[in-house]
């Protein structure tokens, strides 16, 4: 009785939030038109306005955005882990949902640092990849969260897909402080990545000012993003919901 | 600003691949909505035609 209760629930909060977020104007104007405006301002700042780094030259301008879209990584992976317990602990459908549509923008936000830093390495180190800390556990994330994509995108659809899902999303989140202390767990031998912001690398003010305002940029799309990944994984479910009427 | 030790193609191939990863992205998501919305709009009014009285758990 308990699990009927719970599914109808389930059903009704599905249909209310897909109807506030295809309604929403947040999702269909707002939040669009506010990243692509803050987007285009960052990248006029980042080319224009920003100085150049003397020893690594035009290429340390991958730096205003890769560090972002880290950071914005690693905050979707907190709303992983927080909705992945949530559905383990409630069994409600809405959180898998979120973990799923968040799971997404943290995979897709990891690729673009994946990308873009082995392009930089390139740049600094004349090789696009190096076996060192930092490289290795981002690495190991994005491994993570590809076995969680493939998971969502070919497992027999049914409550154990989301809780194994759930369990790699925490895994998956339980990696990111690996990630970010990597850098402090290993010996100075083993370390190759720059650890700019943390030694006060960014003397330059206006070092600091293209990053808050690239972050800015990447935040807002993020959220646009997760919102719209939220709507069309709750599509597909009300799909399947109708589809079980007929 | 821009000096001599500038890698121009490493910036540029960075700053193509990130857009081009979200642009794919996003098109291929909003792409798999119109799909989504078209398909659920085929569905409901089957379940219109239908009568579309069955439990909603079953």
């Amino acid at each position: 009785m308990r699990l009927f209760g719970g599914q109808g629930t389930s059903v009704m909060n599905h249909n209310k939030l897909l109807s506030v977020l295809i309604e929403s104007r947040l999702v269909n104007i707002v939040l669009p038109g506010l990243s692509t405006i803050v987007v285009f301002a960052a990248l006029y700042f980042v080319f224009l306005i920003a100085p150049n780094e003397s020893t690594l030259g035009a290429v340390q301008r991958v730096f205003y955005f890769h560090v972002p879209s880290a950071i914005v990584s690693y905050l979707m992976l907190g709303v992983v882990l927080l909705s992945s317990i949530s559905y383990l602990y409630t069994r409600k459908s809405v959180w898998d949902h979120i973990a799923k549509s968040a799971a997404s923008i943290a995979f897709l936000f990891c690729c673009c640092v994946l990308v873009t830093g082995m392009i930089w390495g390139y740049s600094s180190w004349n090789r696009i990849w190096n076996w060192e800390p930092r490289l290795t556990s981002f690495l190991i994330l994005w491994l993570v969260l590809l076995s969680y994509s493939v998971l969502r995108q070919y497992a027999v659809d049914d409550s154990r897909q989301a809780a194994f899902a759930a369990v790699l999303g925490i895994l998956a989140a339980l990696n990111v402080p690996v990630v970010i202390f990597s850098i402090k767990l290993w010996q100075d031998a083993y370390q190759l990545h720059p650890e700019v912001v943390a030694q006060n690398g960014l003397r330059d003010p206006l070092f600091g000012y293209g990053l808050i305002v690239a972050g800015l940029a990447i935040l807002l799309l993020a959220v646009w993003l997760f919102l719209l990944k939220l709507r069309t994984v709750l599509l597909q479910e009300e799909i399947r919901s109708v589809s079980r009427r007929i | 600003m821009w000096s001599s030790v500038d890698s121009y193609p490493e910036l540029f191939c960075a700053y193509a691949s990130l857009w081009g990863i979200v642009a794919v992205y996003l098109w291929s998501l909003s792409a798999e909505q119109r799909k989504l919305a078209k398909r659920l709009v085929e569905l409901e009014s089957e379940l219109t035609l239908s009568g579309g009285h069955a439990p909603l758990s079953d």
